[in-house]
């Protein structure tokens, strides 16, 4: 019999491995919250009648450099909601140990340009900015 | 925007363009072209000359824009010159249909400066009636104008109802029509004897859009409350996953 009872090798893993789950559910949450926020600004500048002429243009000047930056806007956000939410499930699948599958990049891409439906040009730049999105990450993934 | 060139002779009585006015915001009616509120942008533009009755008269060459919405026509008359006169004016004599001959004209829209260029560029918008040639003044002034002279250009603004107006000595510019409009230029307040420079334009009033526009804002509305419902209950599942996303490690791990 040996004289010390050697530990489970299993057990020893999971231990190794709770700090990164915690970091890993941690920034799940976090990008969660984050495309959330962006979800809803993205609900008004895009979604809504009030701001269908773009807030800025409205409600300070109607000038072609403020139409730029409102348009701007509209797109940052939905790109931003993207992209968190691209990082957000892209961690919650490495939790759960699963790749992320095409579809549901191809389904977040829909998710995404579906709120650019009240303008075209806001269509346009967004579609340009998801696959510059999804080539950055596709860049920075781990081989 | 519309325009047709139906006459290029350089008769006085013919009418040179005929303006199909777009709808647009309303501008303010102060003699300035507030580019940062887009005024005027959807208006028909155009240069035309306002001629004289001398045959060798190289006239004035003015910029006319002319916009419409629900309830008004707007035009506006824009020149320069070297020396305004201090009683210019500018008239917008209006016809009671597409025919141009002197006669025709029964309505006139005017404003005239007193003191322009030596005081504080002073003026009065005036409504008048015509009867074979000669004005008569309003006992209701039905529109709205307003000038404002900038280095040696001169912007003139008119407003004129259409559709609406109970004055039975106006014009009643009714949709669907086309009229005969008269831009006059003028140096000193007498009326008809001091019209100087001149050309008619036709001018469609046209129809209000129809509510197209409007079902369409409504569809884009439902569509946006649709999606964007979607958008938050997806939203709402994921979170819910996330938060019994431990049991699932767990589950995983075991």
């Amino acid at each position: 019999m040996p004289k010390f009872k050697k530990e489970p090798k299993k057990k020893t893993k999971s231990k190794k491995n709770l700090p990164r789950d915690k970091l890993i559910l941690k920034s799940v949450k976090i990008s969660a919250i984050l495309a959330g926020i962006f979800l809803v600004l993205s609900l008004f500048f895009n979604g809504t009648e009030w701001f269908f002429e773009g807030i800025i243009i409205k409600y300070i000047k109607r000038e072609i450099y403020w139409e730029i930056l409102d348009n701007t806007i509209k797109v940052g956000v939905i790109l931003l909601a993207f992209f968190f939410m691209m990082i957000s499930l892209g961690n919650y699948k490495e939790l759960t140990g699963k790749p992320v599958k095409l579809k549901e990049i191809l389904f977040l891409l829909g998710l995404s340009l579906i709120q650019t439906i009240r303008s075209l040009i806001v269509f346009i730049f967004t579609l340009i900015g998801l696959f510059a999105i999804l080539f950055y990450l596709y860049l920075i993934q781990e081989s | 925007m519309f325009i047709t060139v139906i006459f290029l002779i350089s008769s006085s009585n013919a009418a040179i363009i005929d303006f199909e006015p777009d709808y647009g915001y309303a501008p303010d009616i102060d003699g300035e072209i507030d580019r940062s509120k887009k005024e005027w942008e959807n208006a028909s533009k155009e240069v035309i000359n306002l001629l004289g009755s001398s045959p060798t008269d190289k006239g004035i060459p003015i910029k006319l824009w002319v916009m419409q919405n629900g309830s008004n026509l707007y035009i506006s008359v824009q020149f320069d010159l070297e020396n305004h006169q201090p009683q210019e004016f500018i008239a917008i004599l209006i016809s009671n249909s597409e025919a141009t001959s002197n006669e025709s004209f029964v309505d006139a829209k005017i404003l005239q400066f007193t003191d322009l260029g030596i005081g504080r560029d002073n003026y009065n918008y005036f409504d008048y009636y015509m009867v074979n040639e000669k004005l008569f003044r309003d006992t209701e002034f039905n529109g709205e104008a307003a000038a404002k002279l900038d280095d040696n250009e001169i912007i003139y603004e008119f407003r004129i109802p259409v559709n609406n107006s109970d004055d039975d000595n106006d014009v009643f510019l009714d949709f669907g029509e086309t009229y005969a409009f008269k831009i006059v230029y003028g140096e000193f307040a007498e009326y008809p004897a001091s019209f100087k420079k001149s050309n008619i334009v036709l001018i469609d009033i046209e129809y209000p859009p129809k509510e197209k526009e409007n079902e369409w804002i409504l569809i884009h509305n439902i569509l946006c409350v649709i999606i964007f419902s979607g958008l938050g209950g997806l939203f709402a599942f994921y979170t819910y996953k996330i938060i019994f996303i431990k049991k699932k490690i767990r589950r995983v791990k075991e």
